[in-house]
């Protein structure tokens, strides 16, 4: 039987390291853009009410669509770090499962 | 013998342990949520830039094809196994989509600066739509991408 416990939790640990590495920059550009996509909308909103377009009465109402926007933008960064972790861990299972494999 | 029955049930366990988060990537799915977020931005626009496409009257063709995208989407995410992150974005969506459009009806047309703001709102998510629907491409199986 040639399964070294050590030798495949170590590898199990790169495998997970890797995934979760490859994916990192992605994810933290999506939140650079989001903040960036922020900025931009409290800069048309507050040019909207200092041109009395809109006024103030109706900021709140406003504000509230960006309680919508950034709900909808966690749950994005949610789905995306399950599926770096769901990559991840199956990354790991797939070397615990290799190591197994050459059990002789 | 007994280290083949070990192996058996260690291989069956880890076959099993293969770990799901989130739903699996649908191809269909992304290129609808681009085509919907494509009308908009070109409806916004063409607002923007012509004024006799700014009554609500002109528009309503665009918020009736819209719409009935948008409930598609939700309804095509509510259907999927751990599809919960979409289901709430397309609610957020919708949710907002149905409040511009009344408060279009309304008015009848909307100001330059309000329909600024209208289009980057939107845009944002369906920014939003789009990262989550990609995302799911990370956690497919190697030789299983689309």
């Amino acid at each position: 039987m040639n399964f070294d416990l050590k030798e495949t939790a170590e590898a199990m640990q790169a495998a997970f390291k890797g995934a979760v590495g490859e994916h990192w920059k992605d994810a933290s550009g999506v939140v650079e853009q989001m903040l960036k996509g922020y900025e931009r909308r409290m800069l048309l909103l507050a040019k909207a009410v200092a041109a009395g377009e809109i006024t103030l009465d109706e900021v709140p109402a406003h504000l509230d669509d960006q309680r919508l926007i950034w709900e909808a933008q966690m749950e994005a960064i949610k789905t995306l770090s399950k599926a770096i972790a769901q990559k991840a861990v199956n990354a790991a299972l797939d070397v615990l499962y290799t190591a197994l494999k050459n059990i002789r | 013998m007994r280290n083949l029955t070990l192996f058996a049930i260690l291989s069956l366990f880890v076959f099993s342990c293969q770990v799901k988060f989130v739903s699996d990537y649908d191809a269909s799915i992304h290129q609808q949520i681009v085509q919907t977020a494509d009308r908009v931005e070109r409806m916004y626009t063409r607002m923007l830039m012509d004024e006799a496409a700014r009554p609500y009257s002109v528009q309503l063709e665009n918020y009736v094809e819209v719409e009935t995208q948008l409930r598609s989407l939700l309804r095509q995410n509510q259907a999927r196994d751990k599809g919960e992150g979409a289901v709430k974005i397309c609610q957020n969506a919708l949710e907002m989509w149905t409040k511009y459009r009344l408060e279009h009806e309304e008015k009848g047309v909307l100001g330059e600066m309000t329909m600024e703001l209208y289009r980057e709102n939107l845009s944002a998510m369906f920014q939003a739509m789009e990262v989550e629907e990609n995302a799911k491409k990370i956690a497919q199986p190697k030789g299983d991408k689309p």
